[in-house]
């Protein structure tokens, strides 16, 4: 009822009903007020005429005297309309005659009253009175005049004169104003019989004007709604030129533009659910009560759980496993609570029946007001970027390890080089003291011949370490490892605990590999002693094995000592030494191949790092397999080499009888203590010697004594002028010049630079006089 | 007779009651006849004002006076300017006034037509005339009562003259004596003639076909059948030509009769009463009034 009342034909209907109404009363108001006014002043002017064209008539009765004639003439006016009454009186206002009492005057009660018998004020003019206790009572009073000439010229004069009035008596009418009371009465009735004939026509109209104004707009309603489904193919179809049509045709227009916006909001909408479906990350939004609004597929994918019952569960997280619900619920109390980003991790299990971890970001989701409608949540799979971050940052540490162990293996060389040389320095003068006191002190001897083997330990040391550092003395060449581990099996028998049994499984056929037989012994012992203190004193075995196999790149990089470059698939031999020790836990495993780290009491720490640097340097790779209490597994493998054994013996050392030592050799060295040794050891041989501190003076001193000079043994590392630049300004000053270069470290590395240049030969520091004196042999001799 | 006018006597003073029309027009007629300066009075400014009037007529010294209407004529009389004095518009020039005659020095022109000249018209537009009334007051009109039973017994028509001693008589007497006449004869008797009584003649001319015989033409506009009155203009010019002739020392009657007549008729009236108006007659109206438009 309410809504029929506020209903916009309702109020056009009322409007115009009251309208009409209202317009009709106070036209009717009005025209009654004019009229009766009208009305009246008709009568008042009726009145007027009357009573001048009585005062004219009763001039010559009132002349005259004529009584009869008065009376007559006032009675005939009682005829004319309205009138109830008319009197007549003479100048001196006696009344003269009267009119008699009309029916009408009789049924004016009061009137009466009004009847004057005599005038008691003299009058000049026309005289009106309305009698407002008597509304329907109007009084007219008139003198009557009679004009005489103030002289009698004036009388003959056209149109001028000295004309006197003389009032001769005075009349006196009283007319009704029933007749107005009627016409208003009748005007009143007839506007209350037009009114009714207004309203109804009112009503008529306002019914009519109302349904044809909203009879289009039910219409349009009706579209409205149809284009509120959906359909937008819906257009307003109203003829005619006015303003309904014009809204129709805007409304029309509207719904065509709303058409193309809803479709290209349909494209955007596809469009964006493409785009949220195929994201790689998840997307849902929430409501403020917690129910799911949407969720892009990745999500419902990942999680294996599909959209539509997240969107149809009352809470979402009833579909999460309880640990994640409980996080979510959490993140999405702190969001709502905070109207706040909120991030956090959550594991989540996955489809793939995985626990995930998911970087999750939820956001307030507002309207325009700025109020918290929802929030929208994002979860990115941070799974493969954390693991790679974890793989990432132990990398990183294996490169900071690799770059440790490489400094330390710098040092170390750096270190054994400087220790090569005093040694060579101790060596050499114990050798010359050795070799004086023979047969003089006995005891003078043991105690030389102590200091040499100490100087050999530590010499051996200094290989150790040159052999971690990749520049241990190194002689590559063909190698069978099988032969090799059975050329070292006696050195190994007495190496190890007699309780231990070693066992040897070797492939006979196996490719040779290149490898320095030194370093390759030291490998095998190495092994093999550490297999044994591993055992300790209880009883065990050791395997050793050799073998051939294919290793691919997959195994290669598993491995724990790989060479700086990367090895290539293909052959590989293998030595495998097992042991059923001990074994080593993890934490040893992580420090094996560091430098000076050992678990033996007087160990040195430096076994493990030279058979990893011995390794690198043969392009090899190692595993390692151990278990506490179970033993453990070092497997070396060594690139298989097409070269076959090289089985030419090496030139039967010229024996000292058929060499005689001449000359002078020049010793080019900056540190003086080799340079004074050597010169000894030198001088001792048979030589005589030239010094020079570095390469610059070595090739000044040559050019002075070229002639006498027959060899000269350099030094590789010197100040001003290295060994490698005097050597080639030695040779430039004499191609045959006979060089022969003393060095700590490993003579591979050094001949390499100088490989196809003619070197005399190599004497790998510390060297005693034996060495020397072979080397300058070789190179000295023919 | 007259003494020679002085010769350092300037001009003629005029000396009227009212500045109106009639005496305009008299005024420019009197003009056109005479060359000398006027010096023009008027009365009607107040009565105290009338001794400054006559001291400066006095210190004018004028050769004559020429008075419009009754008032400037007893004027001069009073004063006893002692030069010929000219009146017109004065209608009984021996009444009203304090036992003054009309002095010989006096010259003037009668108002009225005459009653002969009046009633010799009245038959010609009225042949068949034969009886007319005329009701008076002996006081004011026995003269010219008389002069017209004179005119009457000449022309063979019987004058009807009733007297009245006040208004009421007159109206009474009028309503009985018009029932029995031909014609009504209106004089310039105040007593008579009012605005109530030319009402009653003119309701009773048309009630018993009587011709009224006008005073002026403002009558016949109002329903006379004719009158015979002097025009304005006319009637100075001739006061002028008569000053010349005194002026001159030339003898002139005390008062003549107007030489120029206003002749006004009424054809409407006149085919009330049934008249036939001769085209002759028609040509000698001044005025026309009642024509059919």
């Amino acid at each position: 009822m309410k809504q029929l009342f506020y209903s916009l034909r309702s109020r056009i209907f009322l409007s115009v009903t009251t309208l009409v109404i209202l317009l009709s009363l106070i036209f009717g108001w009005i025209s009654i007020v004019q009229q009766t006014s009208s009305l009246e002043l008709e009568l008042i002017e009726r009145g007027k005429i009357t009573a001048r064209h009585l005062s004219y008539g009763v001039e010559i009765g009132i002349l005259t005297g004529d009584e009869n004639g008065l009376h007559a003439l006032l009675n005939k006016l009682l005829k004319e309309k309205d009138v109830l009454y008319a009197g007549v009186f003479d100048a001196k206002g006696k009344n003269i005659s009267t009119s008699e009492a009309s029916k009408l005057l009789k049924k004016h009660a009061g009137v009466t009253n009004l009847l004057m018998t005599k005038v008691e004020q003299p009058l000049s003019d026309l005289w009106v009175k309305k009698i407002w206790n008597h509304r329907d009572i109007y009084e007219f009073h008139m003198p009557v005049i009679n004009e005489i000439h103030g002289s009698g010229e004036s009388m003959l004069f056209d149109g001028e004169g000295d004309l006197q009035q003389q009032v001769i008596g005075y009349i006196h009418i009283i007319l009704s104003g029933a007749s107005i009371q009627h016409a208003t009465h009748q005007t009143i009735m007839n506007g209350i019989r037009t009114f009714f004939i207004v309203f109804l026509l009112a009503l008529f109209a306002a019914w009519w004007l109302a349904r044809a104004l909203t009879r289009p707009l039910a219409y349009m309603v009706s579209v409205i709604e149809k284009t509120q489904n959906g359909d937008f193919n819906q257009r307003i179809q109203l003829h005619g030129q006015n303003e309904m049509t014009q809204l129709a045709m805007a409304f029309n227009h509207m719904l065509e533009e709303l058409a193309k916006r809803n479709e290209k909001l349909h494209e955007q909408q596809r469009t964006m659910q493409l785009i949220l479906d195929t994201a790689p990350v998840g997307i849902w939004m929430l409501g403020l009560d917690r129910r799911m609004i949407f969720m892009n597929k990745a999500f419902s994918t990942a999680v294996g759980v599909s959209e539509q019952a997240f969107l149809n569960a009352k809470h979402y997280t009833e579909l999460l496993p309880k640990v994640v619900s409980l996080q979510a619920t959490q993140s999405d109390n702190q969001c709502f609570a905070m109207n706040a980003m909120v991030h956090s991790q959550e594991h989540i299990p996955c489809s793939d029946n995985k626990v995930h971890i998911f970087d999750v970001v939820k956001a307030p989701l507002r309207n325009n007001q700025g109020d918290m409608i929802g929030l929208v949540g994002i979860a990115i799979d941070a799974t493969s970027r954390l693991q790679a971050d974890a793989e990432k940052e132990q990398m990183q540490k294996q490169v900071e390890h690799t770059q440790r162990l490489e400094s330390l293996g710098v040092l170390a060389g750096g270190i054994a080089h400087d220790f090569n040389n005093i040694l060579t320095s101790i060596m050499g003068n114990a050798a010359m003291a050795e070799r004086k006191i023979k047969g003089v002190s006995t005891e003078g001897e043991a105690y030389l011949s102590k200091i040499v083997l100490s100087s050999e330990k530590a010499a051996l040391l200094c290989n150790q370490m040159l052999a971690y550092s990749g520049k241990g003395h190194f002689i590559v060449k063909p190698v069978n490892l099988s032969s090799m581990i059975e050329s070292v099996t006696s050195l190994l028998g007495v190496s190890i605990h007699s309780t231990i049994e070693l066992k040897y499984h070797l492939a006979d056929q196996l490719p040779n590999i290149e490898a320095d037989e030194a370093q390759l012994q030291q490998v095998i012992m190495n092994l093999v002693i550490n297999a044994s203190d591993a055992i300790g004193e209880d009883s065990g075995v050791v395997t050793i094995t050799s073998g051939r196999m294919y290793a691919d790149t997959a195994y290669l990089a598993q491995t724990v000592v790989q060479s700086d470059v990367a090895l290539d698939a293909g052959d590989y031999v293998f030595l495998e030494v097992s042991d059923t020790g001990c074994g080593m836990s993890q934490e040893v495993q992580q420090h094996l191949f560091e430098p000076f780290f050992t678990t033996k009491f007087t160990g040195r720490g430096l076994g493990m790092s030279a058979v990893q640097g011995i390794i690198r340097g043969h392009q090899g790779a190692m595993n390692v397999y151990s278990e506490l209490g179970q033993g453990t597994t070092f497997k070396v493998l060594f690139p298989a080499s097409h070269q076959t054994l090289d089985h030419h013996a090496e030139p039967t050392p010229l024996s000292k009888n058929t060499w005689q030592p001449s000359g002078t050799v020049l010793v080019v060295d900056d540190e003086d203590m080799i340079r004074e040794v050597s010169s000894l050891m030198l001088e001792d041989i048979g030589f005589d010697v030239l010094e020079a501190a570095d390469g610059q003076e070595g090739i000044e001193i040559y050019q002075q004594y070229q002639d006498k000079i027959v060899a000269i043994l350099l030094d590789m590392t010197m100040p001003r002028l290295d060994g490698e630049g005097c050597f080639r300004e030695l040779k430039r000053i004499n191609p045959d010049v006979k060089v022969i270069l003393s060095s700590g470290y490993n003579k591979q590395d050094v001949t390499n630079r100088f490989d196809g240049s003619g070197l005399a030969g190599f004497v790998q520091k510390p060297y005693n006089l034996n060495e020397l004196e072979k080397s300058l042999r070789l190179a000295c001799t023919p | 007779m007259l003494a020679p006018i002085e010769s350092q006597a300037d001009g003629i003073a005029v000396i009227s009651h009212a500045n109106i029309k009639p005496y305009q027009l008299a005024i420019a007629g009197f003009r056109e006849q005479v060359n000398l300066p006027l010096h023009v009075y008027d009365l009607d400014n107040g009565g105290e004002q009338h001794g400054a009037i006559a001291l400066d007529i006095r210190q004018q010294q004028p050769q004559l006076i020429f008075a419009l209407g009754k008032s400037a004529l007893n004027f001069t009389r009073h004063m006893h300017f002692h030069v010929p004095v000219v009146f017109i518009f004065v209608l009984h020039p021996n009444n009203g006034s304090s036992g003054h005659q009309n002095q010989p020095s006096e010259f003037g022109i009668a108002m009225s037509v005459a009653p002969a000249q009046q009633f010799k018209m009245l038959i010609n537009i009225a042949p068949n005339v034969k009886v007319i009334g005329v009701v008076y007051d002996p006081k004011k009109s026995a003269f010219i009562i008389q002069q017209a039973k004179v005119a009457a017994k000449k022309l063979d028509i019987h004058l009807v003259a009733i007297s009245a001693g006040n208004q009421k008589m007159a109206a009474a007497l009028i309503a009985s004596v018009m029932p029995k006449v031909d014609a009504m004869w209106m004089i310039p008797d105040v007593t008579v003639l009012t605005s109530t009584t030319l009402k009653q003649m003119l309701r009773l001319s048309l009630k018993y076909a009587v011709a009224l015989i006008g005073l002026a033409p403002k009558y016949v506009r109002a329903g006379c059948l004719f009158a015979l009155s002097f025009d304005s203009r006319a009637i100075g010019s001739q006061a002028g030509a008569m000053a010349k002739k005194i002026l001159v020392g030339k003898k002139v009657a005390n008062q003549v009769p107007p030489n120029r007549v206003h002749f006004t008729l009424n054809k409407q009236a006149a085919k009330q009463l049934g008249l036939y108006l001769p085209p002759s007659l028609l040509k000698k109206v001044d005025h026309l009034y009642g024509e059919s438009k």
